[in-house]
């Protein structure tokens, strides 16, 4: 039950993505990285309430809607979670240090969203757009991070202001 | 530290936590291979795959489709807000073009006078109207590899792979794969995407490649061939895939060359009418022989010298 709330949350937005938002060419790379902000959220505060597949059948899921190659997002998801968690350990309950994670693991992101996309063509792929989505995303998440707070009911009972608020240290 | 303690405290036993690390050291790189697996099986453009995901995206239609009911509102403010960052640009640049029109009007009237008579005089076979169907997106493609959309109408609508795409400016690609309620529309600007054109008041002919950019190529044009920006591109009708005289787009400058700038603006299509266009090949091959010469060859030739399917668009 405690990772209902995050599933349900990362599927919305990985739905949402897939959907015509009129967007210009350079703002196409902005929504799917949406669901790995939500995914980065919940990492770093708490990875238990994550499975593992579900992110990859997100990422999975997005590939099909989207046409794309199949396991390119599933593998860039399970990448930001992977990163998400091991960056978890020196930044939970830290607000800025949670977001300055964000900043690290979107950058390896971006970068990773290239090679792969490189590599799947053998030609350099645009790295502008990749890098615009993820600066997107980056000063997004304060916004983002507070609406999925408000719609996990776990972390708005929990006494813990560190879980709540980003912590007082 | 204490706020991390007691994160720890309120969130993992110490029974979980050991059981989240072996899942994270084994799981985690599971998935990560399967990714890569399947990274190259669609590489390989395996059929299974393509089945597969085509079967999934069947099943998705109709989430998709009511997710974009209560989104609509959304949707509307966020395309109206990006519109009006466009509109005094538009305005300026549509304030010339009227007058530029203006004087086009009249020269186009004497041109379809004169057409008319000619036709009149060669006694031209009459296209008949192509048949269209209105549909809408409900998803579409985001990320570096594929520009496409997938819309509410399959085989059910009668569509098939091939048919011609359009919006209200222009063409915008053509159907690539049909499920029974869905289907998945390739832009003009995929990496995929090769359509035989015409060029400016020449009728130069190339073909117009995509390349996931916003803006195509032109490629295969004969050498010395002039094209200049401002020239209109449309289909060419060779090969049979379009018909032809269908609008595309105009021809500008850009930092990597000659570009075409399609009217159609691929990011905010919402509506796509599809026309229900067969390939005319086919037909000429069923067509009754006699003495080794098709009896309607002489129909064909003219029908083909005609050129003029510039009345099917919608």
């Amino acid at each position: 039950m405690r990772t209902f709330v995050p599933s349900v949350l990362i599927s919305c937005l990985t739905l949402v993505s897939a959907l015509p938002w009129g967007l210009p060419p350079d703002g196409r790379f902005v929504l799917p990285l949406m669901p790995i902000a939500a995914i980065h959220f919940w990492a770093v505060r708490d990875d238990a309430r994550l499975v593992e597949w579900f992110v990859f059948l997100a990422g999975l899921t997005l590939d099909v809607l989207s046409n794309g190659p199949l396991g390119f997002w599933s593998a860039i998801y399970l990448g930001a979670y992977a990163l998400s968690v091991l960056a978890a350990g020196s930044v939970r309950g830290v607000r800025l240090g949670r977001w300055l994670s964000l900043v690290g693991v979107m950058t390896v992101l971006a970068l990773m969203e290239w090679a792969l996309s490189s590599l799947y063509y053998f030609e350099f792929a645009d790295l502008w757009p990749l890098a615009l989505g993820s600066i997107a995303v980056v000063l997004f998440y304060p916004i983002l991070a507070g609406a999925l707070r408000f719609l996990d009911p776990e972390m708005m009972s929990s006494a813990n202001p560190g879980l709540t608020a980003g912590g007082r240290n | 530290m204490s706020v991390r303690r007691s994160e720890s405290h309120i969130y993992m036993s110490r029974k979980a936590r050991p059981l989240r690390r072996v899942r994270f050291r084994t799981v985690l790189p599971v998935l990560l291979i399967l990714s890569a697996g399947l990274l190259v099986l669609s590489r390989l453009e395996h059929s299974a795959v393509r089945e597969v995901r085509w079967h999934i995206a069947e099943l998705m239609t109709p989430v998709l489709s009511a997710i974009l009911v209560p989104l609509e509102p959304l949707r509307w403010v966020g395309q109206h807000v990006t519109k009006l960052a466009d509109l005094t640009r538009e305005l300026d640049d549509l304030k010339d073009e009227n007058q530029r029109l203006r004087s086009w009007e009249w020269r186009a009237h004497e041109l379809e006078r004169k057409v008319g008579e000619l036709t009149a005089l060669s006694k031209v076979v009459r296209e008949t109207p192509l048949e269209f169907v209105t549909v809408r997106v409900i998803a579409n493609s985001s990320g570096a590899f594929v520009r496409s959309a997938m819309i509410n109408a399959g085989t059910d609508q009668r569509l098939k792979s091939g048919y011609p795409v359009l919006s209200g400016d222009g063409l915008v690609g053509r159907v690539l794969e049909t499920g029974r309620s869905a289907a998945r529309v390739l832009f003009l600007t995929d990496l995929n995407s090769r359509i035989p054109v015409l060029v400016g008041r020449d009728g130069v002919r190339a073909v117009l490649v995509g390349d996931n950019g916003p803006s195509p190529r032109l490629a295969y044009a004969l050498s010395g061939a002039h094209i200049a920006p401002g020239d209109e591109v449309a289909t060419s009708g060779i090969g049979g895939l379009f018909p032809r005289g269908l609008r595309i787009g105009v021809v500008v400058e850009t930092a990597r060359g000659l570009r075409v700038r399609p009217h159609a603006n691929l990011d905010r299509v919402e509506y796509l009418s599809i026309l229900f266009y067969e390939a005319p090949s086919p037909d000429l091959a069923a067509v009754p022989e006699r003495d080794g010469i098709p009896v309607a060859a002489e129909a064909g030739a003219s029908a083909s010298l005609d050129g003029g399917r510039d009345k099917a668009g919608p």
